[in-house]
């Protein structure tokens, strides 16, 4: 963070540049590259509409067009100032996120295939937030390229969300993300926008590769190529959008269950590490994260657990509980929220691990949404900590992961976040109950979206779409997808900047007049 | 376990050696109080069973014999070691506390009041614990020295947990942050200092003034006197039994409703600064923000649940009252009800739960996850977002004017760290001993704040305390755990649980050795 401001200047020389006179560039110039990178996807889906004979070519091609010029307009318009301050990087990414929304639910909505405008904003940030919450019904029987727009919104946020992970959150330590500089694969400079231009190069390659990956291994699995094109955007992103009604149950097949699974996981740990392994650490690296263990360790449990609920209360066979045990429980820790099984009819146990999973979600610095689970790791030796701190008042105890000593700090940072992540959850469950929701409905919901995971339990489970809620019940959802997306404190402080700029702009021109 | 710094020598007046004959006990100590004051409660009871035709005389009379002999035997033999180890007065509080549950299940058992051994031990524990939950059938036809004991246990029961949060475990912190101030010095322990007997004769004497005050306005709003004594019992100590099937709507009377809501209301609130107010001095009421908090979230609550409430024609008397009487026994954490939620609209029973997991205030009988605690994470929470922006700020959480030092905030956030982990652990385990999800979610956060009723599977029937009869006893066990953590701030049943199997009576041995 030190490291957004200039460092060894004279302090006349930093307050100057504290104040960041141009602070619109900054969020200009970042809404526009995504925006016109946004465009070559709007182009593509548009072009496949074209070959399909489908109708929405033009609901594809005109917002194309408009992102492309609009964007290019705001890239090229503007600059990134040489430094950065903390408010207009949240600002930017704040603004990217509602920015591309907003231009990807145009297609839903000309098209006509979600004729409300709120509907398609909905189905659009769901998208962007790698969220898989949808309220489009049915799904099969429109256009090809619509529904591969669909598809690849999410591929889109997934990988806005590696770069805002890897490079953006760390340096501005969002809640307790500086853990992942260590890992990081860009260069070590402290400076934003040429660290993030270098490891989003970086990111993306492994990103696109997996991609690729998981598209040829969905092939060979049988699936048409679209199909596998389809799911492997959705699932390296781990969104859970999928193109057909019934999800991954529509397939019927235990290979292909088997690769999403591995695919699912692979999307869910961190791309830093991904990288590390590539350049050439090997396996060993993936060894040497406690995080990993964890994940691993947990999902083990997690699946023989509810593989024993499952077959005991339904009397299920343990071949095919294992099978919806294990699909469902790496569908929800990595938040993707693919279905096979409709888990909102499971016994109350397994419906409350499922929720569980959803809470904690994957790893720092991958596609998975949620509280992370190296938050949930140091949450949990704080909290030893401080039982250890009752036998033992003057103690010294540091907080421990992997071995490494976690600076107070940082400790401090990610129990703040915990702190708002329920608080905030709370909130929302208490404003879904009041707008009619019944309490599992309500919680189930909102941890849902703000964990990016799609399905909940209740009145929307993985069955059945948020058509279900009602319209001002959805908007709370749309808020708390960007709000878990974008790790709180974002969409929390995107609009400090712009204020301030707005203030500073409004006292310029009194000063002016009063002159 | 490492004892470096465990052990702190408390000289002065306020550690009492050990005369001669007696043994070194934290837990012996506790247990003897625990014990006479069982006594004292059966003994009333026995006197009141030879008023009631003798009925359950004789079990009675002999559990408070034993009670008060082997108590006073215990209260001569043993002393307050001349150094105490946190460990070992975290499990001397959950031997006291085990005690209590097994005195109140042996004398139901002995009464003929369950048959059955779980269904005892769990009557006891949501009785010892102040939580709304009741497995007894037949209420009415109960012996009256049995009701009497049962309000008792939760009058005893709201006692001694604010006695063991405020003065035996000052460490907790929580205890005063603002009225009371033991919790600053975390490494004072000294169960007999003038201090803490002082802090913990003004809670004592708070909680009597309060009873008194409950008698006397159930007197007024026209009870007859055996009800206003036990309905006073279960209010101030934000318990929750009922001498009735229909609880408090058995009185059909809206003074008596509105006296109940009072009661809750001030066993929810701080008991300093309840003696404060009795004595006069308006000062520490004015100061105090957690009570301000308090009073704005009952305002709220009540006001909102009249919203959501209201019946179709508009706002009536009942409407208003049964909605502020939901609010108050939610805050509170007392469990009383005057008529099933089952009728309201989902936000105002969510909302109800979350209430009543947010809780009372701090140094009170009213259980919950407090408003202090509340508040303090809150200013976390904001001095969080500060720092995002200004990482080199330095920013002080404060409550109200008194700041909040860093080594409790990480306590308190240790707290809801554990308290969320186990409300998640303890709805879990619900759910797999056969309660549904509405009734698994709920109960464990109702259980971990003493509050009793819950949704689904928990929720209060019809004008009714909650009865889980029905439930599953492992369920119902599962429940009155959770009970016994949230009552005991979850760390004395770790630690003490801890110490109990790994070093007992370790303590007790070493004193001797010294003492030779």
């Amino acid at each position: 963070m030190s490291s957004l401001v200039a460092r060894r200047r004279t302090p006349a020389a930093r307050t100057f540049e504290a104040r960041d006179r141009r602070p619109v560039s900054a969020v200009a110039n970042v809404v526009g590259f995504a925006l016109v990178f946004t465009a070559a996807g709007l182009a593509v889906c548009s072009a496949v509409e074209l070959l399909t004979d489908d109708e929405a070519v033009v609901a594809l091609a005109v917002p194309a067009l408009l992102s492309v010029v609009l964007g290019t307009g705001l890239w090229k318009g503007t600059r990134v100032p040489d430094r950065v301050s903390a408010a207009s990087a949240f600002a930017a990414v704040g603004w990217t996120w509602i920015a591309i929304s907003a231009v990807g639910a145009l297609p839903f909505w000309w098209s006509g295939m979600l004729p409300a405008l709120d509907d398609a904003l909905f189905e659009s940030v769901s998208g962007f937030t790698g969220t898989g919450a949808t309220v489009l019904t049915p799904i099969e029987g429109n256009g090809a390229g619509l529904l591969l727009w669909r598809q690849a919104t999410q591929w889109y946020g997934g990988m806005g969300v590696i770069v805002l992970a890897v490079a953006v959150l760390p340096l501005l330590g969002v809640g307790g993300f500086e853990l992942l500089r260590a890992e990081s694969p860009g260069p070590t400079s402290d400076r934003l926008a040429p660290r993030v231009r270098d490891t989003a190069r970086r990111l993306w390659m492994v990103y696109l590769g997996l991609t690729v990956l998981i598209v040829v291994a969905l092939f060979l699995t049988g699936l048409s190529p679209y199909d596998a094109v389809a799911h492997a955007m959705t699932t390296v992103s781990t969104g859970g959008f999928s193109n057909y009604d019934a999800s991954i149950a529509a397939f019927d097949s235990a290979v292909v269950e088997g690769v999403l699974i591995v695919s699912m996981f692979a999307g869910a740990v961190s791309f830093a590490l991904w990288w590390q392994v590539l350049r050439g650490a090997g396996p060993r690296a993936l060894a040497r994260s406690s995080e990993l263990r964890t994940f691993v360790t947990v999902i083990a449990v997690a699946i023989a657990f509810v593989t024993v609920v499952l077959a005991l209360d339904t009397g299920l066979g343990v071949v095919s509980a294992l099978r919806g045990a294990a699909f469902t429980v790496v569908a929800t820790m990595s938040t993707t929220g693919y279905a096979t099984v409709d888990f909102a009819l499971w016994p109350a146990a397994g419906q409350l691990v499922v929720l569980g999973l959803m809470v904690s979600g994957g790893m720092a610095g991958s596609t998975s949404g949620a509280m992370k689970l190296f938050r949930v790791q140091v949450m949990v030796a704080h909290a030893r900590r401080e039982m250890r701190h009752l036998l033992h008042p003057s103690a010294v105890l540091p907080v421990k992961l992997s071995g490494h000593v976690v600076a107070d700090p940082i400790v401090s940072r990610i129990v703040g976040f915990f702190v708002l992540y329920v608080v905030l959850a709370m909130l929302g469950t208490v404003l879904l109950a009041a707008l009619g929701a019944d309490l599992v409905t309500a919680a189930s919901a909102i941890t849902s979206a703000i964990g990016a995971y799609g399905p909940a339990l209740g009145d929307v489970g993985p069955t059945t779409t948020y058509l279900n809620l009602d319209r001002p019940s959805r908007a709370v959802l749309v808020v708390y997808m960007l709000l878990g997306r974008l790790e709180l404190f974002t969409l929390l402080l995107m609009f400090v900047a712009p204020v301030d700029s707005l203030r500073y702009h409004l006292h310029v021109r009194r000063r002016r007049l009063s002159r | 376990m490492r004892r470096v710094t465990a052990t702190t020598a408390t000289d002065g007046p306020g550690a009492l050696q050990p005369t001669g004959h007696q043994v070194a006990s934290t837990a012996g100590y506790l247990s003897a109080r625990t014990l006479v004051a069982c006594g004292a409660g059966l003994a009333v009871a026995s006197v009141l069973a030879v008023l009631d035709d003798g009925r359950a005389l004789v079990p009675l009379a002999t559990a408070a014999a034993s009670c008060l002999g082997a108590g006073g035997l215990l209260w001569r033999r043993c002393g307050v070691p001349a150094s105490l180890r946190t460990a070992s007065v975290h499990a001397a509080v959950l031997t006291g506390w085990m005690l209590l549950i097994g005195v109140g299940a042996a004398t139901y058992l002995a009464c003929g009041t369950f048959d059955s051994l779980e269904l005892a031990v769990v009557e006891s524990t949501t009785g010892f614990t102040t939580t709304a939950l009741s497995v007894l059938g037949d209420i009415e036809d109960q012996p009256r020295g049995v009701l009497l004991w049962r309000a008792y246990t939760q009058w005893l029961g709201g006692l001694a947990a604010v006695l063991v949060v405020v003065a035996v475990l000052p460490s907790l912190g929580v205890g005063g942050l603002e009225e009371s101030r033991v919790g600053s010095d975390r490494r004072r322990l000294a169960l007999r200092s003038p201090r803490i007997v002082a802090v913990a004769r003004r809670l004592a004497s708070g909680y009597l003034v309060l009873s008194a005050a409950g008698i006397l306005l159930f007197l007024l709003a026209g009870m007859g006197p055996f009800d206003a004594v036990t309905y006073a019992m279960t209010t101030i100590s934000t318990g929750g039994f009922g001498n009735h099937d229909g609880s408090i709507n058995f009185f059909e009377s809206a003074r008596v409703e509105w006296v109940t809501a009072g009661g809750m209301v001030l066993g929810g609130t701080n008991l300093v600064l309840v003696l404060a107010a009795v004595r006069g001095r308006v000062e520490p009421l004015r100061r105090s923000f957690e009570l301000r908090v308090y009073g704005i979230v009952i305002v709220l609550a009540s006001a909102l649940l009249v919203w959501w409430t209201a019946p179709s024609g508009g706002l009536t008397h009942e409407s208003i009252r049964h909605a502020v009487f939901a609010a108050t026994s939610a805050v509170s954490t007392t469990g009383h009800t005057v008529g099933g939620w089952a009728g309201w609209s989902s936000g105002s029973q969510v909302l109800l739960v979350f209430l009543a997991g947010m809780g009372a205030m701090s140094g009170a009988a009213g259980g919950g996850f407090r408003v202090v605690r509340s508040m303090v994470l809150m200013g976390f929470v904001r001095r969080e977002v500060v720092r995002q922006l200004r990482p080199r700020s330095v920013v002080a959480v404060k409550v109200g004017r008194t700041t909040v030092e860093e080594s409790l905030l990480g306590q308190m956030v240790g707290y809801q760290v554990a308290w969320l982990l186990l409300a998640g652990a303890g709805a879990v385990a619900l759910a797999v001993a056969g309660v549904d999800l509405h009734g698994a979610m709920t109960g464990a956060v109702s259980a971990l704040a003493t509050f009793g009723p819950g949704l689904g599977d928990f929720a209060p029937g019809a004008g009714q305390v909650p009865r889980a009869g029905g439930l599953p006893g492992t369920a119902l066990l599962v429940f009155a755990a959770l009970t016994v953590a949230g009552r005991l701030e979850i760390s004395p049943v770790v630690v003490g649980a801890a110490t109990i199997f790994t070093g007992a009576g370790r303590e007790s041995r070493l004193a001797r050795v010294k003492r030779r």
